[in-house]
């Protein structure tokens, strides 16, 4: 290559990484949270034992070490971005071509790793696997003539699809364009026949050995974009090798290194943006928000772009309860209906977390602790989960199960990012509040029909729980139960009630007993005359978006135009 | 009547008393204080081991202890260890438990000058544990499975994981202690029960139209012909106070009898009724009698905490399968306003141990629940104080010889069960119970976040194909029961 051409070079892949980080760290930030909480890395023998004792486990054990430092967004995101661009320049190791445009279609395998990596589960152990098989190949080119190579190259094979799993096959595979076909033939066959093997050794489906184990968080599937990547990362190679007779002059081949680096960025951003789903990053993103109890900003990026979504909508409702805005505020924004409020019990191990944050906050401690018990149960790769060690640790405390939590509270003493907080524990956090808040008195089973008896009693049984009783009355005006918002708002008294509970309570008479003719004490005029003109539009006939925006953020605009559940 | 039971009972009791007091048995000899006892993890103070148990290796867990030196001494033989973790090597301590076969070690633990024993009795136990490891959880379940454990080593090993397919193993099952004899129930997708007999297996379909479901608690007969089982209706709801959290709980359930010969399942009406729920059925070691647990029906979830089950027996003919008419209540648990639940037999016939708890029949989450044994040659009902204690007591089982039984505990911290081993001599004297030994007990059972469920001895290893028994299950193939009434 020319000097011309090494700069583009150098420029192509450090802009190609360069994309990549600002893309992980500024359009996917939370997906990248997101990965690092469903894991547990500790720094025991025992975990190291565990991770690296199945095929694949030792890069799963490095892509689950580089994991943990997405705790950080920025830091995943310049490890995702090195990751790739290590991917490309290994592959370029490979190749033995010293032309612009096979410097560039070096990059495809990183392109399609990133696509791949766009899914929440896809796992780190992917790339760093596909990284170390590349590695070790190109280690190994140069050495294929000796006696040495010859008898190393069956042996790596095999060791490599122990420490990689599937993915090293790109190792026997690229041995193949090599001197000495017969030893390489051997080694592919012998890499083939490995996970057979692997099949009576280790406790898993035999299928699953010529998978991977721990490239994505579940087991069965198999990642089109990931197994396009290893077939990208074999055949680039291989086509240099075998293209070595066609030679081409020098200036047509960067004239086409140039052309094939514009095509690169017209289309990989929207290879990326076809296979990101920024609707699960803005879930995420609110998941995230009432993780760190984050109230404010969370309010702030609702009015931005209000929720629709269920978990969205779940994390925005306690985001006004915590900030003691529900009653005046909860439906200026879209709700739909109380599954929104307290949703029922998903076997998964995502909706189940926002959903135990809502039930911590409120008091009930032990379905918070079943919520995040069960989420990281369901983790598919059988992971644990720091967050839901923590959450564990904090709902045993507050339970009185000391010995229980400093059993969480010594994993966590093993982690690098979750060890301080461990060392603290309880120091800094308003655990005898939150043991103030849950029942003492009463029992009994929980039962997702009978909430608002639940939230009852966490009020009665202490009146400084103001979120519950947030709850209770959101609630029953989500179920639209008016007669029991009737009885559960007089378990409180009001100098001034909040705007929806006036318009629930107007509403409620004008039901029953028609619009009185003057505003009752205790509604506003302003309410009053506002649900008039509801009421007269409403009967006149007004289309659902012409209510929406003259009506969209009260009560009667919910009770007449959302959730059917409960009429 | 009763009055006479009362009076045989007191005598017993007296008996018994004065027999320990007088030094026939070994352990209240050399009582250290709780309060040491609890300054070694696990506390293996003046408990009863067998021979050929694995070494005891402990840690003392107080502070300033790190210094502590520890002289073990049986005769002549004296091992002495340096530091507060007491980690033996293999070779010397089968050398001093042979030496102490059939009378104990003295440790001497300085410099607080503590002297305590550990009993080694002559009797053997057999070849290992089996038992489920799984989260202590609520709905779902992660990684679990079935593992074997050598007793006289620290080796554990997988039988079958569900890594291997889809869902959860449990309810597994040995015809007394020998596992050539297997019962495996797997719940998911894949559900099956496993049973494999003079090593043939297959993979059945449990549920007939004829009974409620699927069959769920086994229990070998004797001759290995018959299987009884109940099978439940099982639910669960969640406590929000504090010191609860778990009720599991049957909306309904029957008995019934495998015939494992004639692929047949046999009830009949007297344990198959609405109004009464029948379950944890075991076979008395002579195959004649079956016991069971059965509590009158009631309205599921409100009366919850109204459900109590009495101790019943039927006979039961292993000639013709027939199950008797009369069902005998062996123990009127509900009138003391308590609830039954795991009735065993020991192999000998002497004894019958069961869990005690205040209602239902779950008693994994029951922190009141505890062992009680009941001579069925004397009719003595007691509560077995000795391996009993302020926490979970609950799954229980005897070894092939009848001179030790296995049982969970939550004692440790409250949620995570434990198997904990006692010795029981021929009168019903039992000694001090003690954890199932690790290598490294400390790290082992604080950095293990899995219970240990329904600890079975077994007698050899397990031995099961697990290939071929898990494409058995992942295959859509099962076979089907047939069914009959007794006659």
């Amino acid at each position: 290559m020319k000097n011309s051409e090494k700069i583009a070079a150098c420029s192509f892949t450090l802009l190609f990484g360069l994309a990549a980080f600002l893309f992980f760290a500024f359009q996917y930030p939370y997906h990248i949270h997101w990965q690092e909480q469903y894991q547990l890395f500790e720094y025991t023998s025992d975990y190291l034992l565990d991770v690296v004792s199945v095929p694949g486990g030792v890069a799963d054990y490095v892509g689950r070490f580089l994991t943990q430092f997405f705790y950080y967004a920025r830091a995943g995101a310049a490890i995702n971005a090195l990751l790739l661009c290590a991917i490309a320049l290994s592959v370029w190791s490979l190749t033995g071509r010293k032309r612009l445009g096979w410097f560039v279609a070096c990059h495809i395998p990183a392109v399609l790793m990133w696509v791949f990596m766009c899914d929440e589960n896809a796992l780190t152990g992917a790339p760093v696997a596909l990284l170390t098989a590349l590695l070790f190949a190109s280690c190994f080119s140069g050495t294929e003539s000796s006696i040495h190579g010859k008898i190393l190259l069956p042996v790596v094979s095999v060791l490599l699809y122990f420490i990689c799993g599937p993915v090293a096959v790109v190792f026997p595979l690229l041995a193949l364009c090599r001197e000495d076909t017969r030893i390489a033939v051997g080694a592919v066959i012998l890499f083939t026949l490995t996970p057979w093997v692997c099949g009576y050794l280790f406790g898993y489906p035999p299928g699953r050995f010529y998978t991977g184990i721990h490239y994505h968080r579940f087991h069965n599937v198999v990642h089109l974009m990931l197994w396009l990547s290893v077939l990208s990362a074999t055949l680039i190679p291989l086509l240099t090798r075998l293209l070595t007779s066609f030679r081409t002059r020098n200036r047509s081949g960067a004239w086409s290194g140039y052309l094939l680096a514009a095509v690169f960025a017209a289309v990989i951003p929207f290879a990326v943006k076809n296979a990101s789903d920024f609707v699960k990053e803005e879930q995420m993103k609110y998941d995230f928000m009432v993780q760190h109890r984050m109230w404010n900003r969370l309010m702030m990026t609702a009015d931005a772009k209000p929720p629709r979504t269920p978990l969205t909508v779940t994390c925005l409702n306690l985001a006004l309860a915590m900030s003691g805005r529900m009653a005046d505020h909860q439906f200026e924004y879209f709700q739909n209906g109380p599954d929104g409020l307290l949703p029922e019990f998903v076997r998964d191990f995502t909706s189940p977390l926002p959903t135990s944050e809502v039930y911590y906050h409120l008091g009930m401690v032990n379905t918070a602790q079943r919520f995040t018990f069960e989420a990281q149960e369901s983790i598919p790769d059988f992971q644990k989960s720091a967050r839901c060690y923590k959450r564990l640790a904090e709902t045993n405390y507050i339970n009185g199960d000391t010995q229980v939590c400093e059993k969480y509270l010594r994993a966590l003493r093993h982690t690098l990012f979750y060890r301080r907080w461990a060392e603290r524990f309880p120091q800094g956090v308003e655990y005898g509040s939150m043991a103030e808040r849950r029942l003492k008195e009463h029992d009994f089973l929980f039962s997702q029909g009978e909430m608002d008896s639940m939230l009852g009693l966490l009020y009665v049984e202490n009146r400084e729980n103001a979120p519950a009783f947030d709850y209770l009355l959101s609630w029953c005006l989500l179920s639209k139960r008016l007669d029991r918002f009737w009885e559960c708002l007089r378990l409180r008294n009001y100098e001034v009630l909040p705007k929806s509970y006036q318009e629930a309570l107007i509403l409620s008479l004008a039901l029953r007993e028609g619009l009185p003719d003057t505003s009752p004490a205790y509604i506003s005029s302003s309410v009053y005359v506002r649900l008039k003109n509801f009421l007269q539009a409403y009967d006149s006939g007004r289309d659902m978006a012409w209510m929406q925006k003259n009506f969209g953020d009260t009560y009667w605009f919910y009770y007449y135009f959302r959730y059917n559940g409960g009429k | 009547m009763v009055e006479n039971r009362r009076i045989r009972h007191g005598i017993i009791r007296v008996l018994t008393a004065l027999l320990t007091a007088a030094g026939c048995t070994s352990p209240q000899d050399g009582e250290v204080s709780v309060q040491f006892g609890s300054m070694i993890y696990p506390d293996y103070t003046d408990v009863t081991v067998p021979v050929n148990i694995a070494p005891l290796n402990f840690r003392y867990t107080d502070a300033g202890m790190e210094k502590v030196t520890t002289v073990f001494t049986s005769g002549e033989l004296s091992v002495t260890f340096h530091g507060r973790d007491v980690q033996w090597n293999m070779r010397k301590w089968r050398k001093l438990t042979q030496a102490a076969a059939g009378s104990y070690i003295t440790v001497k633990s300085s410099p607080s000058d503590t002297t305590w024993r550990i009993y080694v009795s002559r009797e053997p136990i057999d070849y290992g544990l089996a038992y489920r490891l799984i989260e202590p959880g609520y709905e779902v379940y992660s990684s679990m499975g079935i593992y074997e454990r050598e007793l006289s080593t620290f080796r554990e090993r997988p039988v079958i994981e569900n890594t291997d397919f889809d869902g959860c193993v449990n309810c597994h099952s040995f015809n007394r202690c020998d596992p050539s004899d297997l019962s495996l129930h797997i719940r998911g997708p894949h559900g099956a029960t496993l049973l494999r007999r003079g090593g043939r297996m297959d993979v059945f379909d449990t549920g007939t139209d004829s009974t409620l479901g699927f069959c769920v608690y086994p229990y070998w007969h004797p001759s290995g012909r018959y299987i009884a089982y109940s099978t439940n209706t099982t639910r669960q709801s969640f406590h929000v106070r504090r010191d609860k959290l778990v009720e599991v709980f049957d909306n309904a359930s029957d008995l019934q009898v495998y015939d494992v010969e004639r692929n047949t399942l046999i009830t009949a009406p007297q344990v198959k009724t609405d109004t009464l729920w029948e379950t944890f059925p075991a076979f008395s070691p002579d195959g004649n009698t079956i016991y069971f647990c059965r509590a009158r029906a009631r309205s599921i979830p409100l009366e919850v905490e109204q459900i109590r089950y009495d101790l019943c027996s039927v006979s039961f003919d292993p000639v013709t399968g027939t199950i008797g008419n009369d069902v005998e209540t062996v123990i009127d648990a509900s009138s003391m306003g308590k609830s039954i639940s795991f009735p065993r037999v020991s192999f000998d016939g002497r004894f019958l141990m069961y869990t005690l708890i205040d209602y239902g029949q779950f008693s994994i989450w029951h922190h009141e629940a505890d062992l009680w044994l009941l001579d069925l040659s004397s009719g003595e009902n007691r509560p077995l104080d000795e391996v009993n204690s302020p926490d979970t007591e609950s799954y229980h089982n005897f070894s092939s010889g009848s001179r030790w039984f296995v049982f969970s505990s939550r004692r440790d911290d409250g949620l995570f069960t434990r198997p904990y081993i006692a010795h029981i001599d021929e009168n019903g004297i039992v000694g001090k119970a003690f954890m199932l030994p690790q290598k490294d007990p400390w790290n082992f059972y604080s950095g293990r976040f899995l219970s240990f469920n329904v600890p079975e001895f077994i007698t050899s290893p397990i031995s099961l194909d697990r290939k071929t028994a898990s494409g058995m299950i992942n295959a859509p193939e099962r076979k089907k029961f047939g069914f009959r009434w007794s006659e």
